[in-house]
């Protein structure tokens, strides 16, 4: 190898900021105080007639949709400023954000029940976690919090729910499903016949997946698309060129394809390609048998082929996370204290070392990984 | 900022909540989104900048600018590959006005040996400081251009989409350092 090479793959591995917790945290502090003074410059000063213009018309505008989200027996929060969603404050404490062009409709408000509506539009749930009861209906889709925050956006055919924190059950007439943090679905599900069918006799297009819109009925039964076929043969070069001509689309927002997908643009020799659809499994798929390895295929990438060892350590953590008794959970370990060290976070490296010898006292890694920790 | 751009600029932070969602449950969106992110945003701009020193304000600059421009972002690619345009459009700024200040004698730092891990080798330590003491040499969008080809691992079409050029004129950039860097490297 010459010294070309030696010198970029030095700097790909070791040319990475020290970003741990306690700077993470310095320049947030710093970022959210010049935000406060750019919006604090904005609002006085010479711009102050047009931002009365602003607050007249944000106004105006505000009040639509303040008097849509108006419930009964709910106390409305008067709109804050003129560019953010009005809020309804529940008699549980529970709060509301509506969107613009929004409806909230509410059919029960006690200090243990609500039960709330969305017309239209998108609003998004803040749940009190004393609530007893919090239920939306969205259409013939319902949603039950079991203690979370989440969004609903109504659709056409049943409402579009995304989980930022907690779990929620969403049901329709012909079954319900859990969500967890980081996890969304359209609801009700199409039939299976439209996302799973592989039918290689079949003609016509693969139907798209688009999470925010609703799908179409299909028109004909899909056809297995080309670059399947050449990643079932092991063809991974083929695989990724039928993607890259066929487009993102023909990619189903499934494990089996994202996975699959995954491998093609990993083995094909375009790993940065491979991230999109590991995080994808990794955010809307969780409960899958195979989440825990997507995560720990990440942290390879991550470290192995992309130079983003931070990064790596969280995949391998969240690895570790989704199956705690699993096969990979030491492995997963072992290669955490490795990023951390190559990411410079020496104590995050030690701890995690700690960890695994406490656990693993006889691991393969063992040796490795207090070397690594700075245990020896 | 006008109601236009203020409106969108909500959408865009709540296109990041709905991405970045599981993180602390108490933080807005611009927190979650700089929590998720900013250590990606962090390693780019060190390799583009080659000094410690500069990271903070380059992270800080490029959330600020982010949370202005971000358009319906869902995929945590779209929002990664608009944060990487972000911060090469940072750097490059801040690595023009070093440069000036350094034509006028105002910047005198030179390579900061505090860019590369602790787990470099002293081999590699000093094979590094030998690339980014020829980086600062070369022009700026030559030198970002090679950095995110050949440091980022990013493919030629990537290249030139960060660097708003043609693909032509990536590769243009790439060889122009790579001839540089060739004529330095006597082993090669």
């Amino acid at each position: 190898m010459n010294d070309m090479q030696r010198m970029i793959d030095a700097a790909s591995a070791h040319v990475q900021p020290s970003w741990d917790e306690a700077r993470l945290r310095r320049v947030e502090r710093a970022l959210l105080r010049r935000r406060a003074r750019a919006r604090l410059v904005r609002t006085v000063g010479g711009v102050a007639l047009a931002a009365a213009v602003l607050v007249v018309v944000g106004l105006g505008f505000r009040w639509k949709a303040w008097s849509e989200a108006s419930v009964q027996g709910a106390t409305v929060e008067p709109p804050a400023a003129a560019a953010e969603p009005a809020e309804v404050v529940f008699p549980d404490g529970s709060r509301a954000q509506v969107e613009d062009g929004a409806s909230l409709r509410q059919r029960e408000a006690e200090q243990h029940r609500v039960v709330a509506e969305v017309e239209r539009g998108s609003v998004r749930f803040d749940v009190n976690p004393g609530a007893r009861v919090f239920k939306v209906i969205a259409g013939q889709v319902a949603v039950q919090v079991l203690g979370t925050a989440f969004t609903v956006q109504r659709s056409e055919v049943g409402a579009h729910v995304a989980v930022d924190r907690g779990r929620v059950r969403v049901s329709w007439p012909d079954g319900s499903r859990e969500l967890g943090a980081g996890e969304a679905g359209d609801f009700p599900p199409a039939p299976r016949a439209e996302v799973t069918i592989v039918d290689e006799t079949a003609t016509g297009p693969e139907p798209e997946i688009a999470p925010v819109r609703p799908r179409p009925a299909p028109q004909k039964p899909p056809v297995e698309p080309q670059w399947r076929d050449h990643a079932h043969r092991g063809d991974y070069a083929a695989a990724y060129a039928a993607l890259e001509a066929q487009g993102p689309g023909v990619v189903r927002n499934h494990p089996d394809d994202l996975l699959l997908a995954a491998d093609v643009a990993r083995l094909s020799g375009h790993p940065a390609q491979a991230v999109g659809p590991l995080e994808r499994v990794l955010r809307g798929h969780r409960g899958d048998g195979r989440a825990s390895l997507a995560a720990f295929t990440l942290g390879k990438l991550l470290l192995d082929q992309l130079g983003r060892p931070a990064e790596a350590a969280g995949a391998f953590a969240d690895a570790r996370a989704l199956a705690p008794g699993g096969a990979l959970a030491q492995d997963a370990l072992a290669r955490e204290v490795e990023a951390w060290a190559r990411a410079g976070q020496r104590d995050r490296a030690r701890l995690a070392a700690e960890q695994y010898v406490q656990r693993y006292p006889d691991g393969q890694r063992a040796a490795h990984v207090r070397r690594l920790g700075g245990l020896e | 900022m006008s109601q236009d751009e203020m409106e969108r600029a909500q959408v865009a932070v709540r296109a990041i909540a709905r991405v970045s969602a599981g993180g602390d449950a108490t933080a807005a969106p611009l927190e979650l989104a700089f929590r998720r992110y900013s250590p990606y945003v962090a390693t780019i701009a060190l390799r583009l900048m080659g000094r410690d020193g500069d990271v903070d304000d380059v992270v800080q600059e490029v959330f600020l600018r982010a949370i202005k421009g971000l358009e319906q972002l869902r995929e945590p690619e779209a929002i990664r590959s608009w944060l990487a345009t972000v911060t090469v459009r940072v750097c490059r700024k801040t690595l023009r006005m070093r440069r000036l200040r350094a034509m006028v004698g105002f910047d005198t730092t030179g390579v900061d040996d505090g860019l590369m891990a602790a787990t470099a080798s002293p081999e590699q330590r000093a094979l590094v400081l030998r690339l980014y003491r020829v980086l600062e040499a070369v022009p700026v969008d030559e030198r970002i251009a090679w950095t995110l080809r050949y440091l980022e691992g990013e493919q030629l079409e990537a290249v030139a989409k960060l660097c708003g050029c043609s693909l032509a004129t990536a590769k243009r950039r790439i060889a122009a350092v790579q001839q540089v860097i060739g004529r330095l490297m006597p082993n090669e």
